[in-house]
């Protein structure tokens, strides 16, 4: 099993910054500097083109911790690459959502995105009903009254909610279809 | 005439209406984007009633960059359609017109959805290619036969390959050819269609929203429909009116309904259009070419005076006054009696979308009366000088030093890295997957000749390294750059610290390559979620030991300088000692140059003039770098707060004028060699003076940015 954690050190700020060492799968972190952290950092793992590596972490990276780390977005790397993670920690950042994807991780056991600014939960997160053991959301400011007024660590009302929520999702069957092409060439 | 795209569209109708004749049908061309939702025009392509909105977006070069409002990334089938009846190069040359912008504009496909790894997500949008004209394909492949067919068919899909990270139906291996007068080919389109769509909504993210997502469609389709709302309105009042009905509503619900098509959210400025035909008009008055005006507005419309990609105050309303008195625009903003209001509410519409921004008073001074600045007028292919070589590379003596020292370099391993850099070995290193730890950071290259010319530039910013303290770190460095291979593992030398910054910017900055241009070794070539041409680009080039020069010009330059300083910053939290700089260039310049042709003779006295918050820093004197690597943290964190908040167009007026030196008139025609009484003959002059230049000293090129010559060639021609 497999642990990185990424978050500032005691009384640092510090830039969460993943290095993808180009021969093992070992994770190592690398963070100095007081600059603002921004989700750019994380993203280099997501730009970088050795998908042979990001597969090889993936299988192997099971708990992601990235609390306190102002990111305003989940990396894309996380729902892409690293689905095998059990734990994964976004507590203390700025994000405003959660992709659907993370409905997908199906390995997931513990998730923590409590000290938020989440206005909704993704409705697929209701898929890991079975799977999902922990589940913290305090401090968010959920536009939906019953999230707001459910346990925020009381996993299973939590996904208990959002499974109701899901029954009575709505489907809109919309497709937008554009038409491109060149205008200026045509029968003379 | 006769043939358009939108005859195909007209085709589909008829089909579905029971009207089709098997004749086609005569239509004008598409003006800026049109849009068909409602049910009396929708192509039905369901029996699983699925609802199409189509949107058909006009050819014309003029609408490209209205366009990428209009796109999505989710729950969008993209059909090119493409000319068949035209020769093989052309047809390649539209497919990749379109492939390009979609790519820049788009996130990629699933980068593994293909090899069947990774099953958990798969496209949210898919681009599909449809020949058309299939009763005419070029006499010389064979007519009508088979193997024409085949030909073509097989010249597409080869075009598609190229474009690995667009999610192409079917793999791309089904191009239709289709024509308006035959009945099934038209057939197989809506079918393939339907069955594109129903892939997609088949994945339960795409089809299943929350119930507030319907509820909030609802009412905004509702208020759409009603005159007295209007157009145009924020985030907030979106929520407060919604609030009302008790509806909840947030960022996701607008995002997902601008996604299918009912309403056009910015974004950036938490604002969206209820009416998306009516901002395509709108912004359409301002860009569409000559033979469209007359059609949007119904009357003849004065041209505009666009030299200078201002449109006044008085032509704006003028043009909007056309567009209001042809009638066909609903919404309050048309009805209202003060004409100033009207305007001020649609300019500021158009502001919100980054499509132009009001002059300052200061530009107000240059220009001679109110208007607005609009990007998307400037000139095409405009030519942009870099400054000659004797005011800004080094001088011939520091040269030949920097070329000494890079002799001396080359036996640390220096040459290597420039080699690995090269082209040819970019070239071989096309798959990912390739295990090879030293060209980790180098398969990301493609060898593709790509035509580009730097029309004009916005703002310009510089990093600059501070090569004294890397030194200091000498050999201890190594575990830090595994990163890079080892090849960069070896190279302790601190005077070209540039260099390596220069190399791992471009790694960093990677995601803003369109895969097709190479990694130069000099003079990379970055593009923002825009073709080339059309949208941001920068030109980075190592200008020297220690100075890199960061040309950035485009619609919106805030994104991709955004992502330039991030790249930085995230460098010098990577490498222990590294502090970059960045300054910007004399705001007045710039304008200018926005414009025209020309950042001559003027550089470095504004520069001193501007610095960094006042600071007064000549950046070609090493005195000076070493001054600035004294110089307080604060001062570089103020500076990259200051651009980190200056994040959209609207904010880049400041840049120009508001931030340096007042404007004033004079200046600008004593440096900047620009007078705007001589108007049109004066630009020509200035063309003129380039092309000599060009012709008289190409090596000149060479010298200033160290580019390949071909680079240079392609941005000289």
């Amino acid at each position: 099993m497999q642990t990185l954690s990424v978050s500032p050190a005691a009384g640092g700020n510090v830039v969460p910054l993943l290095v993808l060492p180009a021969t093992d799968s070992r994770l190592s972190t690398g963070s100095t500097s007081s600059q603002p952290a921004s989700t750019r950092n994380l993203a280099i793992l997501g730009s970088n083109p050795n998908h042979a590596a990001l597969l090889r972490l993936g299988q192997t990276l099971t708990s992601l911790s990235l609390t306190h780390n102002q990111l305003v977005e989940m990396p894309d790397v996380i729902v892409q690459y690293l689905t095998a993670l059990e734990v994964l920690d976004l507590s203390h950042n700025r994000l405003s959502q959660l992709p659907n994807e993370i409905g997908h991780m199906t390995h997931l056991r513990s998730l923590d995105v409590s000290h938020n600014s989440l206005s909704a939960l993704p409705l697929p997160l209701s898929f890991l009903k079975d799977s999902l053991v922990c589940l913290n959301i305090a401090a968010n400011p959920f536009h939906d009254a019953t999230l707001r007024d459910a346990h925020p660590e009381d996993t299973q009302a939590i996904l208990n909610v959002l499974v109701t929520m899901w029954q009575e999702a709505r489907t809109v069957n919309q497709i937008k279809v554009v038409i491109l092409g060149h205008g200026n060439v045509g029968y003379v | 005439m006769g043939y358009r795209k939108t005859s195909c569209i007209r085709a589909l109708q008829a089909l579905e209406n029971g009207k089709y004749t098997g004749k086609s049908i005569d239509t004008p061309s598409t003006i800026a984007v049109e849009i068909c939702d409602d049910s009396s025009t929708a192509i039905r392509f369901d029996e699983e009633h699925i609802t199409f909105s189509v949107w058909d977006f006009a050819g014309q070069l003029e609408y490209l960059t209205t366009h990428q409002y209009f796109l999505s990334s989710r729950n969008a089938i993209y059909v090119i359609m493409v000319d068949s009846s035209a020769p093989l190069e052309s047809q390649e040359a539209q497919l990749e017109h379109w492939a390009d912008f979609l790519q820049s504009k788009l996130p990629a496909a699933s980068a593994l959805s293909s090899d069947g790894k990774r099953g958990s997500t798969h496209n949210k949008y898919l681009v599909t290619v449809v020949g058309t004209k299939k009763d005419r394909l070029p006499s010389s492949l064979g007519s009508g036969s088979n193997s024409a067919v085949q030909a073509v068919r097989s010249r597409l899909q080869q075009v598609l390959r190229r474009y690995p990270r667009l999610p192409v139906s079917g793999g791309g291996h089904h191009v239709h050819l289709i024509s308006v007068l035959d009945a099934k080919s038209l057939h197989e389109l809506r079918a393939m269609v339907r069955r594109a769509a129903r892939g997609l909504l088949s994945h339960p993210d795409l089809a299943k929203v929350p119930r507030y997502y319907a509820d909030v469609k609802e009412q905004l389709s509702h208020w759409a429909r009603d005159t007295d709302t209007p157009s145009f309105l924020t985030l907030d009042d979106v929520s407060q009116r919604l609030a009302a009905d008790t509806i909840q509503c947030d960022e996701n619900a607008i995002q997902y309904l601008h996604d299918i098509g009912v309403v056009v959210y910015a974004k950036h400025k938490r604002s969206l259009c209820l009416r998306p035909q009516l901002l395509a008009k709108v912004m359409a008055i301002f860009v569409c070419p000559e033979e469209h005006l007359e059609r949007l507005t119904q009357r003849p419309a004065p041209a505009l005076a666009a030299r200078h990609a201002i449109v006044s105050k008085h032509a704006a309303k003028r043009r909007i006054e056309l567009l209001v008195s042809s009638g066909e625009l609903s919404g309050p903003e048309f009805r209202w009696e003060d004409g100033d209001r009207t305007l001020r509410a649609i300019m500021h519409m158009l502001e919100c979308f980054d499509m132009c921004y009001q002059l300052t008073a200061n530009e107000v001074r240059v220009y001679e009366e109110p208007g607005y600045l609009f990007p998307a007028l400037r000139p095409w292919g405009e030519l942009f000088l870099l400054p000659p070589p004797t005011t800004i590379s080094a001088s011939p003596a520091e040269q030949q030093q920097q070329h000494q020292q890079e002799q001396e370099a080359s036996d640390t391993g220096e040459e290597q890295l420039d080699k690995t850099m090269g082209d040819d070995e970019l070239a071989e290193n096309h798959d990912h997957d390739d295990d090879d730890e030293d060209d980790m950071e180098l398969t990301s290259a493609r060898d593709d000749d790509v035509p580009y010319a730097l029309e004009d530039k916005h703002t310009t910013f510089e990093a600059q390294t501070s090569p004294t303290r890397l030194t200091t770190e000498g050999g201890s460095e190594a575990p830090r750059m595994r990163y890079m291979g080892k090849r960069v593992q070896h190279r302790t030398s601190g005077a070209k610290l540039s260099n390596e910054l220069f190399f791992r910017l471009q790694v960093r900055l990677r995601p803003f390559h369109d895969y097709r241009y190479k990694l130069y070794a000099n003079g990379m070539i970055l593009t923002d979620h825009g073709a080339p041409g059309y949208d941001n680009a920068a030109l980075v080039v190592l200008e020297r030991s220690g100075f890199i020069c960061i040309v950035v010009r485009g619609i919106s330059p805030a994104t991709l300088m955004q992502h330039i300083t991030d790249a930085l910053l995230s460098l010098e939290a990577e490498i222990e000692g590294l502090a970059t700089r960045i300054s910007w260039l004399c705001p007045t310049c710039i304008q200018v140059a926005g414009n025209y042709t020309t950042f001559l003779g003027c550089r470095h006295e504004h520069t001193s003039k501007i610095g960094v918050r006042g600071r007064n820093e000549d950046l070609g004197d090493d005195a000076d770098e070493q001054r600035l690597v004294a110089a307080d943290g604060g001062a570089l964190e103020a500076v990259l707060a200051n651009i980190t908040a200056r994040s959209s167009l609207s904010n880049v007026k400041r840049w120009f004028l508001e931030d340096g030196v007042p404007l004033d008139p004079r200046l600008l025609h004593r440096n900047v060699l620009w007078d705007p009484k001589a108007g049109d003959a004066f630009y020509e002059d200035a063309r003129l003076n380039a092309r000599q230049w060009q012709t008289k000293d190409p090596n000149g090129w060479l010298k200033v940015t160290g580019m390949d010559e071909d680079v240079v060639l392609e941005f000289l021609r």
